[in-house]
């Protein structure tokens, strides 16, 4: 079976005032094989070893299937890794890394699946978001759809088991259909906030799908300076599903 | 708007902590005698509550490769005299009191053992022993110089934003259970408040420990909030700043009611209403 015809490219920069090795979100694209697979995650900052968390998750989901109960089961085989993984380190650590080490790892989290018949599911935890595009209209933005200011608690997925949330509301879920021609865009928060706010003005994930590595890095910039994006790690994944003339060239 | 400021390692904030320990620190928190001889002294609990405070600001610090100086952070103590309970190394000394919280995480006087009550996972707690840093001891002498600690405060904010004029405004927070007795602090809180950054003047909280069993007065926006016969009452609560809008929405979340004339002000404190206040009033807004 040829590979999905399909292009992905990820687009990221790091909050203005750090360091390009501080940059804690995470993506991941699996292109090869249907179902394509992507995801993206935003380590929390005031948590330790985020960015390590973030690429556990977003490698783990886009190896399985993006449900809920897939992912329930998952996480527990990657908070068992992940404490055999920093076991030793809590010996030797200063006071406050075993603090750190003890509460453990958080980061949002969502991953996108597409199938070869033409549907498409997606599983979320926090505020990560996904927009899905035709003709460059927005089909639907998720899991929200209108800009609202950023809830500073969003959910979270823990590296410990101890430190679960309890919420089956926190694991959000939904299915759709996609045709060749369409794009998704999958972003962390502060760049969801911020198209979904440029969408007010049309100019939004339509205009997103265009960037380059230089593009974003630009709008990225000129929005910081104009308080229109909030000074967070930022990045875009942008999924396109080629038309069959596109296949056939 | 002001109190935006990011606080960043390049554009840190200051917190600076004044302690009373006069004599009367000695006794319990009003109300305490009837839970038995063993109630800590007021000295004891704000200790160790600036302590455990000290601890979760180096925390909020700490990423896998150090911690990240968000804070410089001072405490003054003022009893017997008037004196800084942190030092900074000679390696190290920006000449403001306030050192980079870096320097005061690798530099506890000592690890105690505590034994801490931890979620289960199962949905109950356990308890663990953790090892927890010290930095200063309770001490309770003499009299109660706050006029000095003020003044000594004054010195270290107006050469901290010398060296940092873009940054969130320094906070101090002054912890007394009685009246100063150098002098009229009102004057020496307002040459304190006049000092400013960029992003605002110096906000002053004070917090006042309880010795009789009345209700705390958390947060209150009009002095007739407060009792209506007591002048000192009255005297802390001119002298301390309105919240800004980020401790305002902490606040709110901790589940009490502000307004913009909110003033960083516990008068009666309880143990738990300290803790609760010295959380909302050093959280300045998102690290970045």
């Amino acid at each position: 079976m040829p590979s999905p015809p399909v292009d992905s490219r990820i687009l990221s920069v790091p909050k203005a005032g750090a360091d390009a090795s501080e940059y804690e979100d995470a993506a991941a694209v699996r292109p090869d094989d249907w179902p394509v697979r992507v995801a993206v995650a935003d380590g929390a900052t005031e948590s330790i070893f985020a960015r390590a968390w973030a690429e556990t998750l977003v490698e783990g989901i886009t190896a399985m299937a993006a449900t809920p109960e897939a992912l329930t089961t998952a996480l527990s085989d990657w908070q068992a890794r992940w404490a055999a993984a920093l076991a030793d380190r809590t010996e030797v650590a200063p006071w406050y890394a075993k603090v750190k080490l003890r509460e453990g790892a958080f980061a949002t989290l969502l991953g996108l699946e597409l199938n070869a018949d033409g549907r498409w599911r997606a599983v979320a935890v926090g505020d990560c978001g996904l927009f899905h595009l035709r003709d460059d209209t927005l089909q639907r933005a998720w899991p929200s759809a209108a800009p609202k200011e950023g809830t500073n608690r969003p959910a979270l997925l823990p590296s410990r088991r101890d430190q679960m949330s309890r919420s089956p509301d926190d694991y959000r879920a939904v299915t759709g259909h996609w045709q060749p021609g369409d794009a998704f865009l999958l972003a962390t928060d502060a760049v969801v906030a911020w198209l979904l706010r440029a969408e007010e003005q049309r100019e939004g994930p339509a205009a997103a799908r265009t960037w380059d590595a230089d593009a974003f890095r630009e709008a990225v910039a000129a929005a910081r300076a104009d308080d229109r994006l909030r000074n967070d790690d930022c990045t875009l994944l942008v999924l396109e599903l080629h038309a069959p003339t596109d296949a056939e060239t | 708007m002001p109190y935006s400021a990011e606080i960043s390692r390049r554009q840190p904030t200051a917190v600076l902590f004044l302690l009373d320990q006069s004599a009367s620190m000695q006794e319990p928190f009003g109300g305490a005698e009837q839970t038995g001889d063993a109630a800590p002294s007021r000295a004891r609990v704000l200790a160790d509550t600036v302590n455990d405070l000290l601890q979760n600001l180096v925390l909020r610090c700490a990423k896998e490769e150090g911690v990240r100086d968000y804070f410089h952070v001072g405490v003054i103590g003022y009893g017997e005299r008037v004196q800084r309970l942190i030092q900074p190394t000679d390696e190290y000394d920006p000449g403001t009191g306030l050192v980079p919280i870096s320097h005061l995480a690798d530099r506890p006087q000592r690890m105690e053992q505590r034994v801490k009550e931890v979620d289960d996972g199962e949905g109950g707690t356990t308890e663990t022993r953790v090892k927890v840093p010290i930095w200063f001891n309770p001490q309770a002498k003499n009299g109660t110089p706050m006029c000095q600690a003020l003044d000594l405060a004054a010195q270290s904010v107006r050469d901290w934003i010398d060296q940092h004029p873009h940054s969130f405004p320094p906070i101090v927070i002054n912890v007394t259970d009685g009246e100063a007795t150098d002098g009229d602090p009102l004057r020496y809180a307002q040459e304190l408040r006049s000092f400013a950054t960029d992003d605002g003047e110096v906000l002053l909280f004070n917090v006042h420990l309880s010795e009789s069993e009345e209700a705390p007065v958390e947060l209150p926006s009009s002095s007739a909030e407060l009792p209506s016969d007591d002048e000192y009452a009255d005297v802390l609560f001119q002298m301390s700043s309105r919240l800004p809008f980020s401790m305002r929405s902490a606040a709110e979340q901790e589940g009490y009611s502000v307004t913009l004339d909110t003033r960083g002000f516990v008068f009666n404190a309880d143990p738990v209403s300290l803790v609760t206040f010295l959380e909302i009033g050093t959280r300045p807004s998102n690290l970045r």
